[in-house]
C-alpha cells in the first residue's frame, strides 16, 4: 500500500468524523425532571452524544414547547422549555433528535406549583426544611436518607401531598411519604397507592393550626442517586379516583372526584372525539391543581350508573347492552347487581375497569343467568387485577353480572366501570424491538434507508393486510409488502431522498384490509421500559407513539445480491450482501437478516470487515419452512462515532420444496468389507444437467466418492470402502447432500437419513487345547 | 425336655406377669420368712385402677397397691399388703379375674392403713373372638415388628412390609392376607403362617425368634388365623385414652422397684388391662430403667418419665428418684412469687437447695442484657448501685420494660421463629421490611400475644397493605405451614406424623391431615408489584390423607371438628389456639418468655412439647400459662413476674445439693450472650458501631430486618439462619472460629483501635486506675477485684498513659468467659 493511500485513508477518516459528528444519542435523564406549567424552565439534557448538535426535541403530548436547544458538552445539551399555562399536568414523553439520530423516550413532568429543590441537610425531624405550602421540591433520596419539609396549614385547609419518584422512570424507587404534626404524630401516612402504584399521596384536612412536618423516605431506607423525586405539596385538590371514570368520544361527562378530604366534587369534562393513549383528567379547584390527572376511559357506550340497592337478581341494575355499568363498592362485603337482556348467539366482550381507571377495587366479576345460575367468573386478567369475561349468550333471556371485591374490602373509592360491548375487528401493531427491552428508534440517513419490523395481530377476523407508517417526515418514503392471511410479520423499508430535511415526526403504524371491506380498529402504541424488576419484570414503562427521524447521511449503503435460484426446505444457501464504502470509511459493518422467515435460521454474526466490500450471510431451512416467495431485506450497524443503522433493498428469497426425495436402504457389512450403497431417488422438481450427490455421516474407518445424478436418475450408488478397523456398530445418521445448479447458483438439499451398520468380523472357529486357550491368542 | 419347658414357662410367667410370683420372691419390704414388715411412716395408701371393671369371661386386670410415706416416698406395696376380694371375681397372683356377673370391691390392707377399689364384673359367659385392631395390631408394636428398622420401614425388610407404627391397619391386613396369597397366613394349618412361623423363629427370621411358640402373643396370632383371620379394622372401637398407674412415683435409693400398670380406655365405653401389650419406656434409663412389663428399678439420683404406649396413644408417670438416706434440710427462704413457690415445691421434693440470690452487680448486668439486649451503662451502674431502696430490683425491672430496646429483643425473636427473610427471585426485601415493622410496632405498643397471633394468622391481603400475611408468603406450603404454626405457636412437632403415626407423641396421621386442613384453603396471588402477593380465603381445596386419599374436614389438634362452613378456616383456627382453654398456647409461649431468662424451658426444647418431653415442674408450667392468660396476655407482666422472683435472681454457684441439677431452676445458669445482643455490646463497650446494610450507622444488630443478611460475626457466633422455626436455630454453643476471631480477628482489636476509649480516658485525665475501673464497668458490670487491680498495674507500672497496656487490658477483658457470658 502506497504511502499516499494511506494518508489519504487517514484523512478520509477524519473528514467522516466531522461529517457524520454522532450517532446513536441517548437521553438518560433530565435536571430538573420538570417544571411549573405557565413558566419557562431551563433543562439540562444528560446522555452519550446528546451535546452533539441536539436540533429538536419532539414532544409527544401538547403543551410544551422548546424555545432553544445549545449543546453544553458532547454529553449535554440545555433545552429551554416553555410550558403553556393550560398544559396537562403529568407526564410528558420527549425524545431529542440531534443530526445524526434520535433518542430514546424520557419523561418530563409537568408540575402545577413553583419548583424548589432540597437542600441538604434536611434529614433532621427536629430541623426539616422550611418550604411554603404549594411547593413542587426536586430532590433525590440516596441510601438510608430521610427528608423533612415543614409547612404551615391553618385549621381546615386540605394538605395534599404527592411524590412522582418511580414515575420519574429513573430507577426502581420506592418512596414513602408521610404528613406528621410537630409533637411527631402522624397525620397521614402513603407508601403504595392504586392510583401511583409505588408513588404515594396523602391528602387530608389540617386537624389544626400548625406546623406540619413532611417526611419523604424510601419504603425500606433503600435509595441512591438516581432516586430523584419531585414532591408536590399544596393545598391542591387530589381525588383517587374520577367516577364514573369515562365516557363516550366526544361526550360531555360529569365526574365525581372520590377520596378528596374536602368531600365529592363535580367536575364537568369533554372528552376528544379520538381517544389518546392515555387521556386524563387533572382536578382543579379554587385551591389548586393537582400534581397529575386520573385516568379516564373513552368508549362507544353509554354509562349505565348503578342505583342502590343492587345487592339482588330482582333489583339489579337494569341497562341494554351495549354499556358500561358504572358503580362503586362502597362497603367492605358490598355486592352491586347488572341485569340486561341477550339474545342467543351473541358474543359479547365484558371489561371489568377498575385498575385500569386506579381504583383501589380488586373485582371479580361473575355472570349468571336471572335463575340464579352462575355461568362464568374471572378474577384477574392478563396479569392485571381488572376481570374479563367473553360471554356467549346461550339462550335468549336476562343475565345478571356480579362485582364483588376479591377480598370483600369496599370504600367510597372503589368505583369501577363494567363495559360491555361487541367484540370489534381489532389490530394490535407493535413495532418490533431491536433488542430485548429497548423501544426500537426510527432513523432513516439521507439519501438512505433503514428498515423495521412490524408485528400485526389479528383480532376477530382474518384475512390480508395492508400495514404501514401513517406519517412520515418529508422526503421519506416508505416499501412494504402485503400481510399475508397466513402471517403476523412483516418488513417496512424506509428511505429518505438525499434532500430530505433532518426532521422528526410522530407517527403511528395503521393497519387495513386489503379489500377495505371492513373498518379494523387500530391499537398500535410502542412500549419504551423505564423500569423493570428482577427477572426484568415491567415495573413502568411509557406507551406513546412512533417517531421516525431524518438524519445524516452514512458513509457506506448495502445491497443484497439478488439470489437466482431458490432455497429448498431443509436446505441451506448463502446470501451475498455487497456493501458501498464511501470513501473515507472502513469500519467493518455488521449485517444481518431483518428477519428469518418461518422455518429459516441466518448466522447472527456476519460482518463485511475493514478492507472488505462483501460478505455471505449462511442460511439454512428446516423441513418446515414456508415455502414462498419471501421478501428480505439485510440490516447493517457499523460504528460511526456511536452506532449507525441502513438496511438494503428488498430481496426476493423463493423458499422451495426440495427437488428429489431419496429412500435409504438399512445396511450392513463387516469390518473390511466395501459394498454398494444404493439409494432410491425420486424426483420431484425437474433439474437440468448433473446434482453433485454426496454421502455424509459416514462412521470413521469408511469412506466413499461423491456421484452424479441428472433428472432421469432413480438410483444414486455408493461404493463404500470399509476399513478393517471400521468402528463397528449402527451409523444411524447418514445423509446426502445434493447440490443441483440453477441459474449457476448451488441449491443446496440436506436430504436424510439412512443406516449403516458395521460388524466385527466372526472369530475363525476354534478347537481348545490343552494348555492353549481357546482364544488362539496364546501363540 | 421336660425340665427345659418348666424352666422356660416359669421364665414365660415372670416375664408376662410378676404378679402371679411375686408373692414367692423376696421382694424390698419383706421379710425372708414372708410375711410383710410394715414400713412406719406410711402416710396413706393406694389401689390401681381405682375402679376395675371386668367385661368377659376372659378379661383380667392387674392390680397394685401402692404406699405413700411422709416425706413423699412411694412404695409398691402389692406384694406387702393383704388383699381381699369375694364374690364376682378372685385374685390370682396381682391379676383380678371375673367368677360371676355382679360387683364386688378390692380391699387391700397395709398395716393400718386400707384401700379399696370397686370391681364391677358383666358378661362372664362371653369368650370374645381374637380382634385384628386390637389383640394382633398391639403385638407388632410390642415386638417391635412394625418399627422403621424391620417391616415399618417404607421399604419393607425381606419383601413384608408393615405401616410403621401401625399407621395403616387397613394396609397392614392387605399385605398380611392379600398380597401374598397363603403364604403369610394360611387358614387350613394356622401353625404353617409364614406370621406364625416368622415370629416364633421356627424359619429363618431375620428379626430372629420375637415371641416364644407357647407365649401368649404367638397364641394370639395364631388364634387370630384359626378364626379366619378376620379383619376389624373398620368397625372396632377406637382406643380413646390410655391410662398408666401410678401416676407419679418417688423412688428411694438405687434398686427400688416399682410395678406399672396400663389399662386402655375404648370408644364403646370397655377397659382393658394392656400391660401385655403396651410398650413401656423411660426418658432416663439411667434414673428409672423399665422393663418389657412395666417394672421400674431406681438408678441413679434423678428424675425419668416412664412411659407406655399402647394404640396411638403415649401416656406417662413422672418419676423421681431420690438417693437413699441423705439428710436434707430445706433452707427456709420466704417465697418472692407463685415461681418461687412453685419451683421451692420441687426443689424440696428432690431434696434440693437453691443457691443464695445473687449480687446486685451481677443482677443488674444479667437483667439489662436479658431484658434489653444492652450492658447497663456507667451511670446506670451507679444509679443502681448507690440506690439503697429495697425494691430497686423491680424498679430497675420496671423501667427496663418501657424502653424500645425491650421491643427489638422480642421482635427479633418473632422474627426469627416467623423466619423473617427475604429469598433471591421469591421474597424479595420489602415485604420483609414491612413484616418485620409489623411485628415490633406490635410488640412496642403492647399488644396482646393472642391477638397478635389472631392477626398473624388469620390475615388477608396484600403482603405490602397487610404485612402479617406474609406469614404465609414465606412457607407456601400447606403441610409446612400447619407444622409451622403447630411449632411456633402450640410448641408441638407434628412432621412425623406427615408419614406415618407420631411414634412418641399421641398425633396419628389423621390429627396431621385434619390440621392442615386449615390452610388448605388459602390463596395466593400477585398484586400489580410484582414484589406483593395477595393471600386471601379461596373458599375451596382440601388436604388429602397421605394413605388413601380421603379429604380430610379441618379438626383442632385433640380437639373438635369446628363449623368452617362459613368462616375464613384459619380465623377459626387462631381463635382455637388462642383461647384461653387452649391447653397449648398460652403454656407455651410462656415457656418460651421464661427459657429465654432462664436459660432452659420448664419444657426443653420449647418447641417440642410432646407426653414423652413433659415438663420438669408441671405445676410451674401450668401456673406461667395461667398467668399469661390472666394477664390478658401481656408480656411485659409475665417477664416481670419472671426478672422478680428468686429463681431468677439467683447466683449461679452451685451448692452441694444442686450441682448436678439442670432443670429444676436452683440455681442461674451461666449463658453465652446471642450472637445479635454479644454484637451490640462489642460495639456499645468499645465505643465502634457498626455498619449494617440497609440500617444506618450506629443502628444494632437487633434491629437487622432480614435474617438473609448477616456479618462474619454474627454468623460465627449462631445467628439463627431462619430457615425453620425451631427455637434451637439461634446457636449459643461455643466453637472455636468463635474464640479464634475473638482472640485474632477483627472484630475485638479493631473495635478497640476504633473506639479509641483509652486514649480518650487518658486524655480526659482519668489515671490508669480509673481507666481500668472504666473497662471493668463497661464490659463486666463490676469493679476489678483487689487481686485483679494489683495484677493490671503491675503491666503499666509508672507510666502515666500506658495506651498499649490498657488496651491490652481491654482486650483481656473483652475475650474473657464473663463478658461473652450472662452469668
Amino acid at each position: 500500500m502506497s504511502k499516499f493511500f494511506m494518508i489519504c485513508t487517514a484523512l478520509g477518516c477524519l473528514f467522516a468524523a466531522s461529517a457524520v459528528e454522532a450517532a446513536s444519542p441517548r437521553l438518560d435523564h433530565l435536571q430538573p425532571q420538570g417544571g411549573q406549567r405557565g413558566t419557562e424552565v431551563a433543562v439540562t439534557l444528560i446522555g452519550g452524544r446528546i451535546g452533539q448538535d441536539p436540533q429538536q426535541i419532539l414532544f409527544y403530548d401538547p403543551g410544551i414547547e422548546l424555545k432553544a436547544i445549545e449543546r453544553i458538552d458532547d454529553n449535554q445539551a440545555k433545552a429551554t422549555l416553555a410550558i403553556a399555562p393550560d398544559c396537562q399536568p403529568g407526564i410528558h414523553g420527549i425524545r431529542v433528535r440531534t443530526a445524526t439520530g434520535l433518542t430514546n423516550l424520557r419523561t418530563f413532568h409537568v408540575g402545577t406549583l413553583p419548583e424548589s429543590t432540597e437542600s441538604e441537610p434536611n434529614g433532621d425531624f427536629a430541623a426539616p426544611q422550611a418550604i411554603p405550602l404549594g411547593t413542587t421540591v426536586n430532590g433525590v433520596i440516596t441510601n438510608e436518607d430521610v427528608d423533612y419539609f415543614v409547612i404551615e396549614a391553618k385549621e381546615g385547609e386540605r394538605i395534599s401531598v404527592e411524590v412522582e419518584g418511580l414515575r420519574l422512570g429513573r430507577t426502581f424507587f420506592d418512596p414513602a411519604i408521610a404528613i406528621l404534626d410537630e409533637e411527631r404524630f402522624e397525620v397521614a401516612a402513603s407508601d403504595d397507592s392504586p392510583l401511583m402504584q409505588q408513588d404515594a399521596f396523602c391528602s387530608v384536612i389540617a386537624p389544626k393550626t400548625g406546623k406540619y412536618i413532611i417526611e419523604m423516605r424510601e419504603t425500606s431506607y433503600r435509595g441512591n442517586d438516581a432516586s430523584t423525586y419531585r414532591l408536590h405539596i399544596g393545598k391542591f385538590p387530589r381525588p383517587g379516583v374520577a367516577f364514573p371514570g369515562g365516557g363516550k368520544p366526544g361526550e360531555e361527562v360529569e365526574l365525581k372526584l372520590l377520596g378528596d378530604p374536602l368531600g365529592e366534587k363535580l367536575a364537568k369534562v369533554k372528552l376528544p372525539e379520538t381517544p389518546p393513549l392515555d387521556f386524563r383528567f387533572a382536578a382543579e379547584d379554587e385551591a389548586g391543581a393537582a400534581a397529575t390527572g386520573l385516568p379516564l376511559r373513552i368508549i362507544d357506550a353509554t354509562n349505565v350508573i348503578e342505583v342502590e340497592p343492587n345487592q339482588k337478581v330482582d333489583n339489579a341494575t337494569r341497562g341494554e347492552l351495549p354499556a358500561a355499568f358504572c358503580g362503586v363498592i362502597e362497603k367492605p362485603g358490598d355486592l352491586d347487581r347488572y341485569r340486561f337482556a341477550a339474545k342467543k348467539g351473541e358474543v359479547w366482550e365484558m371489561n371489568l375497569v377498575a385498575r385500569e381507571i386506579r381504583s383501589p377495587l380488586d373485582a371479580i366479576l361473575r355472570v349468571r343467568k336471572a335463575s340464579g345460575e352462575q355461568l362464568a367468573a374471572s378474577d384477574d386478567n392478563a396479569g392485571k387485577p381488572d376481570s374479563y369475561i367473553r360471554f356467549t349468550v346461550p339462550e335468549d333471556g336476562e343475565y345478571v353480572c356480579d362485582v364483588v371485591d376479591h377480598l370483600k374490602q369496599g370504600g367510597p373509592t372503589y368505583a369501577y366501570r363494567l363495559e360491555i360491548t361487541k367484540p370489534r375487528l381489532a389490530v394490535d401493531i407493535v413495532l418490533e424491538e431491536r433488542s430485548q427491552f429497548e423501544a426500537t428508534e426510527v432513523v432513516v440517513p439521507q439519501g438512505g434507508q433503514t428498515a423495521v419490523m412490524v408485528t400485526a395481530n389479528r383480532a376477530e377476523f382474518g384475512g390480508e393486510l395492508n400495514v404501514g407508517f401513517s406519517a412520515l417526515p418529508d422526503g421519506v418514503t416508505q416499501e412494504t409488502v402485503v400481510l399475508a392471511a397466513d402471517y403476523n410479520r412483516l418488513p417496512v423499508l424506509l428511505k429518505a431522498t438525499p434532500e430530505a430535511a433532518l426532521a422528526g415526526q410522530l407517527t403511528t403504524i395503521t393497519a387495513e384490509l386489503t379489500d377495505k371491506s371492513q373498518p379494523l380498529l387500530n391499537r398500535f402504541r410502542q412500549q419504551t421500559w423505564l423500569i423493570r424488576g428482577s427477572n426484568n419484570v415491567n415495573v413502568w414503562s411509557h406507551y406513546a407513539k412512533g417517531a421516525v427521524a431524518v438524519a445524516q447521511p452514512l458513509p457506506f449503503a448495502i445491497k443484497i445480491v439478488q439470489p437466482k435460484a431458490p432455497l429448498v426446505q431443509s436446505g441451506s444457501k448463502e446470501l451475498r450482501v455487497v456493501a458501498e464504502k464511501k470513501e473515507g470509511f472502513d469500519g467493518r459493518i455488521a449485517v444481518r437478516m431483518l428477519y428469518d422467515p418461518p422455518g429459516l435460521s441466518s448466522h447472527q454474526g456476519i460482518g463485511i470487515e475493514a478492507g472488505q466490500t462483501e460478505a455471505v450471510i449462511p442460511l439454512t431451512t428446516n423441513p418446515q419452512a414456508w415455502a414462498r416467495d419471501w421478501k428480505i431485506i439485510v440490516v447493517a450497524e457499523a460504528d460511526v462515532n456511536g452506532t449507525v443503522r441502513t438496511a438494503s433493498e428488498f430481496a426476493t428469497l423463493k423458499i422451495a420444496p426440495q427437488y428429489v426425495t431419496m429412500a435409504y436402504p438399512t445396511t450392513a457389512t463387516e469390518q473390511g468389507k466395501g459394498l454398494d450403497y444404493a439409494i432410491a431417488v425420486t424426483q420431484t422438481t425437474p433439474f437440468s444437467g448433473a446434482a453433485k450427490v454426496e454421502l455424509v455421516g459416514l462412521p470413521p474407518g469408511v469412506t466413499t466418492t461423491p456421484q452424479e445424478i441428472t433428472k432421469d436418475s432413480t438410483e444414486v450408488k455408493f461404493p463404500l470402502q470399509v476399513a478393517a478397523d471400521a468402528r463397528v456398530g449402527h451409523h444411524k445418521s447418514l445423509y446426502c447432500v445434493v447440490t443441483v445448479v440453477e441459474n449457476g447458483e448451488p441449491v443446496v438439499h440436506t436430504i436424510g437419513t439412512g443406516e449403516l451398520r458395521i460388524d466385527a468380523p466372526l472369530p475363525p472357529p476354534q478347537t481348545a487345547q490343552e494348555g492353549i486357550p481357546a482364544t488362539g491368542e496364546s501363540s | 425336655m421336660k425340665i427345659f419347658r418348666f424352666v422356660l414357662s416359669f421364665g414365660l410367667l415372670i416375664c408376662a406377669n410378676h404378679f402371679a410370683l411375686a408373692k414367692t420372691s423376696s421382694a424390698p419390704g419383706e421379710t425372708p420368712a414372708g410375711k410383710p414388715e410394715v414400713v412406719a411412716d406410711v402416710a396413706s395408701l393406694a389401689v390401681y385402677p381405682s375402679e376395675i371393671v371386668l367385661e368377659d369371661g376372659d378379661d383380667y386386670q392387674g392390680v397394685i397397691a401402692v404406699a405413700t410415706r411422709a416425706n413423699g416416698v412411694t412404695l409398691d406395696v402389692s406384694d406387702q399388703v393383704e388383699w381381699v376380694v369375694e364374690g364376682s371375681a378372685r385374685l390370682e397372683g396381682n391379676r383380678l379375674l371375673p367368677v360371676a356377673d355382679g360387683a364386688t370391691v378390692l380391699r387391700a390392707s397395709y398395716g393400718t392403713h386400707q384401700a379399696e377399689a370397686p370391681v364391677k364384673v358383666v358378661g362372664v359367659t362371653n369368650h370374645p373372638a381374637v380382634s385384628f385392631r386390637h389383640d394382633v395390631m398391639p403385638i407388632f408394636l410390642r415386638g417391635g415388628c412394625n418399627a422403621g428398622g424391620c417391616h415399618g420401614s417404607s421399604r419393607g425388610k425381606d419383601g413384608f412390609r408393615l405401616s410403621l407404627f401401625g399407621f395403616d391397619p387397613a394396609g397392614d391386613y392387605f399385605r398380611l392376607t392379600r398380597e401374598q396369597a397363603v403364604r403369610r397366613v394360611n387358614l387350613s394349618i394356622p401353625e404353617e403362617s409364614l406370621l406364625f412361623t416368622k415370629v416364633t423363629g421356627k424359619v429363618p427370621h431375620t428379626g430372629g425368634k420375637t415371641f416364644e411358640p407357647d407365649s401368649v402373643h404367638a397364641k394370639t396370632l395364631r388364634d387370630w388365623v384359626a378364626a379366619g383371620a378376620q379383619s376389624d379394622v373398620a368397625t372396632a372401637p377406637t382406643v380413646t385414652k390410655v391410662e398408666l398407674f401410678p401416676p407419679r412415683v418417688v423412688m428411694e435409693g438405687e434398686g427400688a422397684k416399682q410395678r406399672f400398670i396400663a389399662v386402655a380406655h375404648y370408644s364403646d365405653g370397655r377397659t382393658r388391662d394392656v400391660g401385655d401389650l403396651a410398650l413401656f419406656m423411660s426418658n432416663n434409663e439411667s434414673s428409672a430403667a423399665i422393663d418389657a412389663d412395666g417394672l421400674a428399678t431406681a438408678g441413679a439420683r434423678g428424675e425419668a418419665f416412664v412411659m407406655a404406649r399402647f394404640d396411638t396413644h403415649t401416656v406417662g408417670s413422672q418419676t423421681l428418684v431420690l438417693p437413699a438416706g441423705v439428710e436434707f434440710k430445706p433452707t427456709g427462704e420466704a417465697p418472692a412469687n407463685y415461681i418461687d413457690e412453685l419451683v421451692g415445691a420441687k426443689l424440696r421434693t428432690m431434696r434440693i437447695n437453691p443457691s443464695g440470690i445473687c449480687t446486685d452487680e451481677e443482677f443488674l448486668r444479667r437483667v439489662s442484657v436479658d431484658v434489653v439486649g444492652r450492658l447497663p451503662t456507667r451511670d446506670e451502674y451507679d444509679v443502681f448501685m448507690n440506690d439503697s431502696n429495697p425494691q430497686k430490683r423491680a424498679q430497675k425491672v420496671d423501667e427496663l420494660l418501657e424502653r424500645k430496646e425491650f421491643a427489638e429483643i422480642w421482635a427479633l425473636k418473632w422474627s426469627e421463629l416467623l423466619m423473617v427473610k427475604s429469598v433471591p427471585n421469591r421474597i424479595e426485601y420489602k415485604p420483609m421490611f414491612l413484616y418485620s415493622q409489623w411485628i415490633t410496632r406490635q410488640i412496642a405498643s403492647g399488644v396482646p400475644l393472642d391477638e397478635m397471633v389472631r392477626n398473624l394468622l388469620g390475615a388477608s391481603g396484600g403482603s405490602f397493605s397487610s404485612p402479617a400475611v406474609n406469614f404465609y408468603q414465606i412457607e407456601e406450603t400447606t403441610q409446612k405451614t400447619a407444622e409451622n404454626v403447630a411449632q411456633v405457636f402450640l410448641g408441638t412437632r407434628l412432621q412425623c406424623a406427615q408419614c406415618h403415626n407420631h411414634p412418641f407423641d399421641r398425633w396419628t396421621m389423621d390429627d396431621y391431615y385434619s390440621f392442615t386442613a386449615f390452610f388448605s384453603q388459602i390463596g395466593r396471588k400477585t398484586a400489580e408489584d410484582y414484589r406483593e402477593t395477595i393471600i386471601f380465603d379461596q373458599r375451596s381445596g382440601e388436604a388429602t390423607h397421605l394413605v388413601d386419599g380421603r379429604a380430610m374436614k379441618p379438626k383442632f389438634l385433640g380437639d373438635a371438628e369446628p363449623d368452617v362452613s362459613k368462616r375464613d378456616r384459619r380465623a377459626v383456627l387462631a381463635d382455637w389456639i388462642t383461647a384461653p382453654e387452649n391447653p397449648y398456647f398460652a403454656v407455651n409461649v410462656a415457656n418460651r418468655v421464661w427459657a429465654h431468662f432462664m436459660g432452659v424451658g420448664v419444657i426443653e426444647p420449647v418447641d417440642d412439647v410432646r407426653v414423652s418431653n413433659p415438663a420438669s415442674n408441671p405445676d410451674l408450667h401450668a401456673k406461667l400459662g395461667a398467668k399469661l392468660i390472666e394477664y390478658k396476655y401481656d408480656l411485659r407482666q409475665l417477664v416481670r413476674d419472671i426478672c422478680n422472683s428468686h429463681a431468677y435472681q439467683r447466683s449461679s454457684e452451685p451448692n452441694e445439693t444442686n450441682s448436678t441439677d439442670t432443670r429444676n431452676f436452683a440455681r442461674a445458669q451461666v449463658r453465652r450472650i446471642p450472637a445479635e445482643v454479644l454484637l451490640d455490646c462489642l460495639c456499645a463497650v468499645t465505643g465502634a458501631p457498626e455498619k449494617y446494610p440497609g440500617l444506618p450507622m450506629g443502628a444494632r444488630a437487633v434491629q437487622i430486618v432480614d435474617g438473609g443478611l448477616s456479618t462474619y460475626f454474627l454468623t460465627t457466633f449462631g445467628r439463627a439462619p431462619r430457615t425453620t422455626v425451631c427455637a434451637c436455630e439461634p446457636k449459643t454453643e461455643p466453637t472455636l472460629s468463635q474464640a479464634l476471631h475473638l482472640l485474632n480477628g477483627s472484630a475485638v482489636h479493631d473495635k478497640i483501635n476504633e473506639g479509641k476509649l483509652v486514649e480518650t480516658m487518658l486524655d480526659a485525665g482519668k489515671n490508669p486506675i480509673e481507666v481500668v475501673e472504666e473497662i471493668y464497668l463497661r464490659c463486666l458490670g463490676r469493679k476489678p477485684t483487689e487481686m485483679e487491680s494489683q495484677r493490671i498495674a503491675e503491666l503499666y507500672g509508672t507510666a502515666e498513659k500506658p495506651v498499649a497496656e490498657l488496651q491490652d487490658v481491654f482486650w483481656a477483658v473483652l475475650n474473657s468467659r464473663e463478658f461473652l457470658f450472662n452469668k
